[in-house]
């Protein structure tokens, strides 16, 4: 073989391999791209499944993960990360914990999502969620079936419906108040710095379970403090269906409803009223609109008070500053007075961050971690106010799983008229002190509904 | 295990025929051809469901979000399968409703698809709700209609939702070029990759065809090796036969004069030693009767016997001339032919090798004439020549024939000797055949290369002509001298193959 036949062969190897490089590399690069990233689904972790209904809930949960892994709270730090997996490692003990976002919408999606991870290899050790009362008792209930050494721990971070601890019975604890709680701090706080009632009405939403429950507790609560007024239980009102727009941003009220929120602001003019709207969403703000369209002349407008549940966050009464007619009150969700500069603009910071906190440090614990050793581990978890890892305030829960009494949230107050929110918060002695204007309007952020 | 067989078995062929080269070319071009095929086949409609994906998946994600409540259609869906009452239906309707009102309010913010009516379809396709509840559409033919499926539980029967949609036109236009292009370009792909396929194969065709070719030329080349080979044997052969038919003529001839002249001499001899006549013919007749005892009649027998030789002779002349005609004839056809053997053209031998053969082929008559003939030693080492063969042979042999035909004058045996000196410096190499003879005639010595010069009679001296001519034809050049005490020697000179030189050099 000549010198040229050899060189020409070599040059045309040469050529084939690369071009068969070249071939091989552009079929196979996704491949070989997704076998040289690390998937954090396969990486061994305590698993944690956290269900919100949208990715702003995840990307909220983000953020009060990152708080609570800060170098400050010496929690933990996060090790790696992917678009709906986090894996953070605790301190000092070095143990990971990975959680998940399971986008799950609506009741049958999320109990068939439980379903899908209770019968996986390896349940999560916890659940965290979620936006919602109905769905938060789906997740209770579907984990309620689970055999105890495989059911997953519910932590709830805003859902305070009363009878959702009893659906798991052991198996949920509750990081925000209650409904009974909420409604006994509200009355309270009404009862220390306005005249009591003598009407009180309260309208229930009767397709929503959160409704009829803080509807009850607020019966409770007014027949404790005010044991004369009149309480008047409106559950006919949204029953129909929603249409039109209004300027609140949501459907215009009914004709059953603007002549319920006329009645009830000609009432008041006369009759000290304290209307409680343990409501949520749209019907809220349709009622808010009608209570607005009926608004008296100014100078008959005192004796009206609306209380809202948790149903309406703080974010939104931002909104209603200079729009309403009629003043608000309604938990403020968190204590503004304890929280500190890390938790940002965003309140769900502090309940979530102090959910992440709370795993982090019971996984720490934990060798080797099982589910029955983390729902004991949790249940007595008790991080003072004063430790890091808190968020201002103590993390402990009682027998029940309900967050115990000392992790008080303030209430907030809008004025009509008023051009910035107030809160109030207990002194040392349990007594609600005078509403005083939110120290930067940013401290509170928005919340879910319940 | 067949078909692995034959697979193996057409690779080993390919590979035989076309090289490793060529079953690498081979496999490039058929997987480019597959390569080309199968994304043809599975990427040419990736656009038009790409946009099916896209559509699907919008109104999939749009219709799971849920209400104030946390429940989504899919939950009433479930709700009224379950338990299809009034209330449950008119839940379901709400549902719808306000999925349609948030499409509306998010109109502005939907840019892609332009949802137009809802229907709820139960398992038996019959419709549980619908939005808006009446409405014709002035262009329902351009609707799109995608069927969204609501209850997955099982045990559930399968309701559905089904939207008449519009995509967009722009977005739509941009999906259709997209799709133009990528049928465009993959068509491409697979006519090039088809063609060079197409390629492929004609070149293996082509190879095919080129090595039955070169199997013939092969065979054509030792065919004319063999001829060439052939005619230089045969030339030899033809050589000698020539020169022992010119003996064997000579020696015809004087027995001839020997019989014509045997008669007469005995009588002129038996006068002159005085026998009287009477006695002279009884000595004639007894040596006729005696000659008749022993079977010989010298008159009759013995001339036509001499007669028959001559005739034979002849014939021998005859045939050898032809024999020479062929060779030459073919000699002459090899020598226009371009792709003759190697014998015919100018290879690299060592003189050693030529002398060799030449001593061979002369071996007969050296030993006929009581001659010796000796290759020198130094021959051996003498580099190679580039010399025709045959030619050369020829040459040394016309050289030792001439040789042998010398006589000295007191009869003692002619001693030959070939030898080879070789003078690197200009690459020259000398073949020199030298014996102790008489040596030439200095009258003769300046003309001896030319035709007819010779000493041995009329018809002789065309034999160192052809030496002079096939030497120089050959690039060489030949001369003869004479010894300073006796004997002479002819010198032919060569010179080095290239090869030679260079290695040397």
């Amino acid at each position: 073989m000549s010198w040229e036949r050899r060189v020409a062969s070599v040059l045309l190897a040469g050529m084939g391999v690369a071009l068969g490089s070249a071939l091989m590399f552009m079929l196979i690069h996704d491949r070989l791209s997704a076998w040289s990233r690390v998937d954090p689904r396969s990486t061994p972790a305590a698993d944690v499944a956290v269900f919100f209904i949208e990715r702003s809930g995840w990307k909220r949960f983000l953020d009060g993960l990152a708080v609570a892994t800060s170098p400050e709270r010496s929690a933990g730090s996060i090790v790696l990360a992917s678009d709906d997996v986090v894996i953070a490692e605790t301190s000092p003990n070095r143990r990971r914990v990975r959680f998940s976002w399971e986008n799950a919408r609506g009741r049958a999606e999320t109990i068939e999502s439980v379903r899908r991870l209770l019968s996986s290899p390896t349940p999560p050790i916890a659940i965290i969620g979620s936006s919602n009362t109905l769905l938060t008792n789906a997740l209770a209930e579907t984990t309620a079936v689970a055999s105890p050494r495989r059911a997953p721990m519910l932590l709830v971070p805003w859902a305070t419906s009363m009878p959702l601890l009893e659906r798991h019975r052991g198996g949920v604890v509750r990081f925000c108040a209650n409904n009974q709680t909420v409604a006994d701090d509200l009355v309270a706080g009404l009862a220390t710095h306005r005249p009591l009632p003598q009407r009180v009405v309260i309208v229930v939403d009767p397709r929503d379970p959160y409704s009829l429950d803080l509807a009850d507790c607020f019966e409770r609560a007014v027949a404790a403090a005010a044991p004369s007024a009149r309480v008047e239980r409106r559950g006919d009102l949204l029953a129909r269906p929603s249409s039109g727009r209004s300027d609140l941003g949501a459907s215009a009220p009914s004709i059953e409803e603007q002549e319920f929120a006329r009645e009830v602001r000609i009432t008041a003019a006369t009759t000290p009223t304290w209307l409680f709207l343990p409501i949520q969403g749209e019907p809220i703000r349709r009622l808010f609109a009608a209570l607005n369209g009926a608004a008296p002349p100014r100078s008959e407008r005192r004796g009206l008070i609306v209380v809202c549940g948790d149903g309406i966050g703080p974010a939104a009464f931002e909104s209603f500053v200079n729009a309403l007619t009629f003043p608000i009150w309604a938990p403020a969700g968190l204590s503004v007075t304890d929280r500190r500069g890390d938790l940002g603009t965003s309140g769900d910071s502090q309940v979530l961050a102090e959910i992440a906190a709370a795993v982090l440090a019971v996984v720490d614990d934990l060798d080797p971690i099982d589910h029955e050793a983390f729902r004991e581990r949790l249940s007595s978890l008790k991080i003072s106010a004063s430790d890091p890892r808190s968020m201002g305030r103590p993390i402990a829960f009682t027998s029940a799983g309900e967050r115990a009494r000392e992790s008080s949230e303030d209430l907030i107050v809008l004025e009509p008229g008023s051009s910035e929110v107030s809160y109030l918060a207990r002194d040392g002695l349990g007594i609600w002190g005078e509403p005083r204007p939110i120290p930067g309007r940013a401290a509170i952020g928005d919340r879910r509904t319940p | 295990m067949k078909i692995a067989r034959g697979i193996i078995d057409g690779f080993d062929h390919l590979r035989r025929m076309l090289g490793w080269q060529g079953v690498m070319i081979a496999l490039i071009t058929l997987a480019s051809f597959l390569f080309g095929t199968s994304m043809l086949i599975s990427e040419a409609t990736r656009p038009r469901r790409t946009r099916g994906q896209v559509v699907q998946s919008l109104l999939a994600g749009w219709i799971r979000s849920p209400d104030y409540l946390g429940l989504n259609l899919r939950d009433y869906t479930l709700e009224f399968a379950r338990s299809p009452g009034e209330e449950e239906h008119a839940r379901l309707r709400s549902a719808l409703e306000r999925l349609g009102e948030d499409l509306e309010r998010r109109e502005s913010e939907f840019p892609l698809i332009a949802v137009e009516r809802l229907e709820l379809v139960d398992p038996s396709g019959r419709t549980v709700a619908r939005r808006p509840e009446r409405r014709e559409f002035a262009q329902r033919d351009r609707l799109e209609r995608v069927s969204l499926p609501l209850v997955a539980e099982s045990g559930t029967p399968g309701f559905a939702l089904l939207v008449d949609c519009r995509v967009v036109p722009e977005i739509d236009a941009v999906f259709r070029a997209g799709e133009e292009y990528d049928v465009r370009v993959l068509r491409a792909l697979f006519g090039l990759s088809g063609f060079s396929l197409l390629c492929f194969g004609h070149m293996v065709l082509y190879v095919r065809d080129l090595r039955e070719r070169v199997a013939r030329e092969s065979a054509r080349e030792a065919v004319l090796d063999l001829a060439d080979t052939t005619c230089h044997e045969l030339g030899n052969v033809a050589f000698v036969f020539s020169n022992e038919r010119r003996n064997l003529t000579g020696h015809i001839d004087l027995i001839d004069r020997f019989i014509g002249l045997e008669r007469g001499v005995r009588r002129t001899a038996a006068r002159r030693v005085g026998l009287d006549e009477p006695t002279i013919e009884r000595l004639e007749t007894a040596i006729d009767r005696e000659y008749e005892r022993n079977g010989i009649a010298p008159d009759f027998e013995i001339a036509r016997s001499v007669r028959s030789a001559g005739e034979v002779c002849r014939q021998l002349a005859l045939c050898s001339d032809y024999i020479t005609m062929t060779v030459r004839e073919l000699d002459a056809h090899l020598a226009r032919t371009p792709d003759a053997g190697t014998a015919r053209t100018s290879s690299r031998i060592a003189p050693i090798e030529l002398f060799q053969e030449a001593a061979t082929l002369m071996a007969p008559r050296v030993a006929r004439a009581s001659a010796t003939l000796e290759i020198a030693p130094d021959a051996e080492r003498a580099p190679p020549i580039l010399v025709v063969r045959h030619l050369m042979v020829h040459a040394l042999v016309n050289l030792i024939k001439n040789a042998l035909e010398a006589s000295n004058a007191d009869g003692s045996p002619i001693r030959i000797t070939l030898s080879a000196e070789a003078n690197p410096k200009i690459g020259e190499v000398v073949l020199i055949v030298a014996d102790d003879g008489p040596g030439i005639a200095p009258e003769i010595l300046p003309r001896l290369f030319q035709e007819g010069v010779s000493t041995k009679g009329p018809r002789r001296g065309r034999g160192l002509a052809i030496v002079k001519e096939s030497v120089r034809a050959q690039g060489g050049s030949i001369l003869a001298e004479n010894a300073p005490d006796h004997g002479c020697a002819f010198r032919i000179t060569m010179y080095e193959s290239v090869e030679n030189s260079n290695q040397e050099s």
